[in-house]
């Protein structure tokens, strides 16, 4: 259960997760797919916590971009907007907490292979983390691990209809709630303004479920402070 | 009749100092200024070295005028340091040249520390720029100072401008193989890796028909800051998976015809005696 202090053993999707505490250290120990994956000993003054994580950590930090194929492609009447739900893949991290300040002692990929794309031109494009979205009309409170809920507003500035299928996120001022000692897991509101046959803003607005935490982020992905968007310059 | 003189003497004196003092605060201003306008629009090291040029032109225009005041004739002065200067450019002329070359390769930023690059065949990190010349870390950990001037004119490939980076691999089965299912035993560990790109998508062919085997092109694109860790641990899984599959990769066989049967000979009349 994500934001809850780890104390014991618990399993996680193909993950277990043994937290023993002895008088000098506490051991960290992961079990994937039956393998020890990894062992720490972590001063026993911090506190673990299974936090969710954006998909881009696993197997190692190479981009803050999400590319979000959406498993249908969406069609939008000129001037008109669409809202609607997509389900983006997501991890869990293992958090030690002091006091004042957090570190990310583990990632634990909860999906299969996880595949890169390259948004855009070869000089000049972004390096982006690959993953389908399911769509939803609705909002479905069901706990599902691995899946974060995105409200999705889709609205077309242009003069002709357009085609949406695709999304790209910057998972810097995208941010992660989840609903304390639960699996379930959110973004804030979505927007997403084409504005040309080529190109699309996509803004980052405010939660919209009640009760939820937002993670702590890590430090490569810190909010920015002015510029709050994605701009998707090669088609959506 | 003496004071006159040496109260003209004090004053072209004073006026020297006050010359000089001026001339030399100005410059000093002028580089401090100029460094810190320079460096809002050109990197570090080259606003720095313009600043420091200009201010060394006024420092010899500030002695110039300091000269010229002190009533020394700069005719002479100037006809030798023509003559002087037209030497000394022949003479300074590679260095002059590799000068000029850093400011183009600074101020383009053709080149920026941390890149990989290939410069006369040779690769290597960029560890810094300077007037003069570039220092790499070869692959093989030396460190190459390559002037400016042979960066700027030979063929410079920078593979860390662009995010991504191909890479290609031969694969050879033999003739009696299924090449179908080694298409799609290459596809499935291409589509395994993490590394490997959607798109741009792989690229898996039938390259050649060589004189021991079907050649198979394999062509990926990963993330340019990995493609060596890829390029390694790619080529293992596609021999491993290929093994596995039962296919064989087939080593350079060749097969000797003789016009005439031959006859091959058996001495073994020794061997029935003893027997």
């Amino acid at each position: 259960m994500f934001g809850v202090e780890i104390v014991g053993s618990i399993s996680i999707g193909p993950h277990s997760i043994e937290v023993l505490k002895f008088e000098s250290h506490t051991l960290y120990r992961r079990i994937t797919d039956g393998k020890h994956v990894k062992e720490l000993l972590v001063d026993p003054s911090l506190e673990l916590r299974l936090v969710p994580i954006y998909p881009v950590f696993y197997p190692r930090f190479l981009t803050q971009y999400i590319l979000c194929k959406f498993e249908k492609p969406i069609t939008v009447a000129p001037g008109n907007s669409v809202s609607l739900y997509i389900e983006i893949p997501i991890d869990a991290a293992i958090y030690a907490y002091n006091k004042s300040s957090f570190t990310i002692l583990d990632i634990l990929p909860l999906h299969t292979t996880p595949k890169l794309i390259l948004y855009g031109p070869l000089s000049g494009g972004v390096l982006a983390r690959y993953c389908i979205a399911n769509i939803r009309d609705h909002l479905d409170h069901r706990p599902r691990l691995g899946i974060a809920i995105a409200k999705l507003i889709i609205r077309n500035n242009t003069k002709s209809i357009a085609t949406v299928n695709k999304i790209l996120l910057d998972a810097s001022p995208l941010r992660l709630y989840y609903i304390p000692n639960d699996l379930r897991v959110y973004t804030q509101e979505i927007t997403m303004n084409i504005v040309s046959s080529t190109s699309a803003i996509v803004s980052y607005g405010q939660p919209f479920v009640e009760n939820a935490k937002p993670i702590d982020d890590p430090h490569e992905l810190k909010p920015p402070r002015i510029y709050n968007r994605t701009d998707m310059l090669w088609g959506y | 009749m003496i004071l006159p003189l040496d109260l003209g003497s004090t004053v072209r004196a004073l006026s020297i100092i006050a010359i000089l003092c001026v001339g030399f605060i100005l410059a000093y201003l002028v580089r401090k200024a100029l460094f810190k306008a320079l460096i809002r629009v050109l990197p570090q090291s080259l606003a720095k070295n313009i600043a420091k040029v200009c201010f060394y032109i006024l420092t010899a225009l500030t002695l110039l005028i300091a000269l010229g005041t002190a009533g020394i004739d700069l005719t002479a002065l100037a006809l030798a340091g023509g003559f002087a200067g037209i030497v000394v450019g022949f003479a300074l002329q590679p260095l002059l040249s590799n000068l000029f070359t850093g400011i183009y390769i600074i101020s383009e930023k053709a080149l920026n520390p941390g890149e990989l690059i290939e410069v006369n065949g040779i690769q290597g990190y960029v560890l810094e720029i300077s007037l003069m010349s570039t220092k790499i870390r070869s692959l093989d950990g030396a460190i190459l100072r390559i002037p400016n001037n042979e960066v700027f004119n030979s063929i410079l490939r920078n593979f860390s401008q662009t995010p991504v980076r191909r890479i290609e691999f031969l694969v050879s089965i033999a003739y009696r193989e299924d090449a179908e299912k080694a298409y799609n035993v290459i596809k499935h560990v291409l589509e395994q890796h993490p590394y490997v790109l959607i798109e741009p998508p792989p690229e898996v062919f039938v390259s050649k028909l060589d004189s021991s085997g079907v050649n198979i092109t394999v062509r990926v694109w990963v993330p340019t800051e990995l493609w060596y860790d890829v390029t390694m641990d790619l080529l293992w899984k596609l021999k491993k998976a290929i093994s596995e599959a039962g296919i064989e990769i087939p080593f350079t066989q060749i097969d000797v015809w003789f016009r005439t049967p031959l006859k091959i000979e058996k001495s073994c009349q020794n061997l029935t005696s003893e027997t």
